[in-house]
């Protein structure tokens, strides 16, 4: 565990009120995007990433410090939005891209803007349709940009089981993609 | 995005869990070399746009089959487009105050954790004070009736004072002697007067 992460769960640990405050800004922004992506809804994610930190709190005795504190977070939050989805039992009923700030255009002119933003919704659609263990690894990959080992932690499965997961959303998503584009 | 390899191999989800964990990591490497495939070109090919570490003869092969086969080119720079698209996806930003909500909401939970400890505590000790008050409020006397008096005072026939012990076989003599054993002083002296000062005034 590194320092920093010790110093704040020791605090945390002590009941600090200003701790639990620094440890959810610190990491609410990246938490409540991840739900969002994982879950597939942006109506929900601030509940979500809210109820992850409650969980977090209570949990903070039985951090055993064997990974990074965010890992460990992480792996809740990912976790409380799959429950989610278990839940609900449905497709997201709220866009992902609801309340997404496109990036900022590069300069190769609109009609190269245009086809850009196209391409980025139809994959938003695509990986909204990814069976989930599929969409949530390449969540975890491609748009949290967290490693490979990170990911078997975070989902609790081995590498290979990762790479092949990987591979698979990427084939699954472009055949998603092709399809939409036919 | 092109090519279309749609039913080539079986989709992600069609997968068993058995299929699932076939990787590289498993050590397989010969098998992928001598045996190289378009799902096993693409697979190394997803591999190495994460830079993760692949065998140079796999990746050789690899290279040698995706010279034959034009999607596998294709797929590539597909993963490479979605790649940086997924990359760049904007993140979501929490709302103001969504911290101290969260504090907050913490806060409640620990007070809502208790509520039955809590209100069994305070159940308890209402019912406490309330029979202390009350037995502070009605206070019992402390006498013992006229009919336990009298065996009282009829035992004590058999002891020569309050504080020693019975004298059994004194107390039986004593009765069998008595020419009236019916007739014994079953109540105090001071009774007995009182009594007496009740009869005189009527």
């Amino acid at each position: 565990m590194r320092d920093e992460d010790a110093a704040l769960v020791a605090r945390l640990r002590a009941g600090e009120e200003d701790a639990f405050h620094e440890f959810v800004e610190l990491y609410q922004d990246r938490i409540i995007t991840v739900v969002a992506r994982v879950s597939g809804s942006m109506a929900d994610a601030e509940d979500l990433a809210q109820e992850t930190f409650l969980k977090a709190f209570r949990a903070i005795e039985r951090f055993a410090g064997n990974s990074a504190l965010f890992t460990w977070l992480y792996r809740i939050a990912v976790n409380t939005a799959r429950d989610f989805l278990d839940h609900r039992r449905r497709r997201p009923s709220v866009p992902l891209d609801d309340g997404l700030v496109e990036p900022a255009s590069d300069a190769d002119g609109p009609d190269r803007d245009l086809e850009r933003s196209e391409l980025r919704q139809r994959v938003r659609a695509a990986v909204a349709r990814l069976p989930e263990p599929f969409r949530t690894t390449l969540v975890l990959r491609e748009m949290e940009g967290n490693t490979y080992e990170e990911i078997a932690q975070i989902l609790g499965v081995s590498i290979g089981t990762v790479e092949s997961r990987i591979f698979r959303a990427r084939r699954k998503l472009r055949t998603l993609l092709e399809r939409t584009h036919a | 995005m092109s090519g279309d390899d749609s039913g080539a191999l079986p989709l992600g989800h069609d997968l068993s869990p058995a299929d699932e964990s076939q990787s590289l990591a498993d050590g397989r490497v010969d098998e992928w070399i001598h045996a190289m495939n378009r799902e096993r070109c693409l697979h190394v090919f997803s591999l190495l746009v994460d830079g993760r570490p692949v065998p140079a003869a796999v990746e050789h092969a690899a290279r040698q089959f995706a010279l034959g086969d034009e999607d596998c080119a294709v797929a590539l720079e597909d993963y490479r487009t979605l790649h940086e698209l997924l990359a760049s996806e904007p993140g979501v930003q929490a709302s103001p105050g969504f911290a101290t909500r969260v504090v907050a909401a913490r806060t409640d939970e620990g007070a809502a954790v208790l509520p039955f400890v809590r209100r069994l505590a305070l159940a308890a000790a209402l019912a406490l004070a309330v029979t202390v008050g009350w037995a502070l409020a009605t206070p019992q006397e402390l006498m013992a009736d006229g009919s336990l008096e009298a065996d009282v005072h009829t035992v004590d026939h058999f002891r020569s004072s309050p504080y020693q012990t019975d004298d059994l076989t004194g107390g039986i003599t004593s009765l069998l002697t008595d020419p009236d054993p019916f007739d014994r002083e079953l109540v105090r002296p001071a009774q007995r007067e009182a009594v007496a000062g009740e009869g005189a005034d009527r």
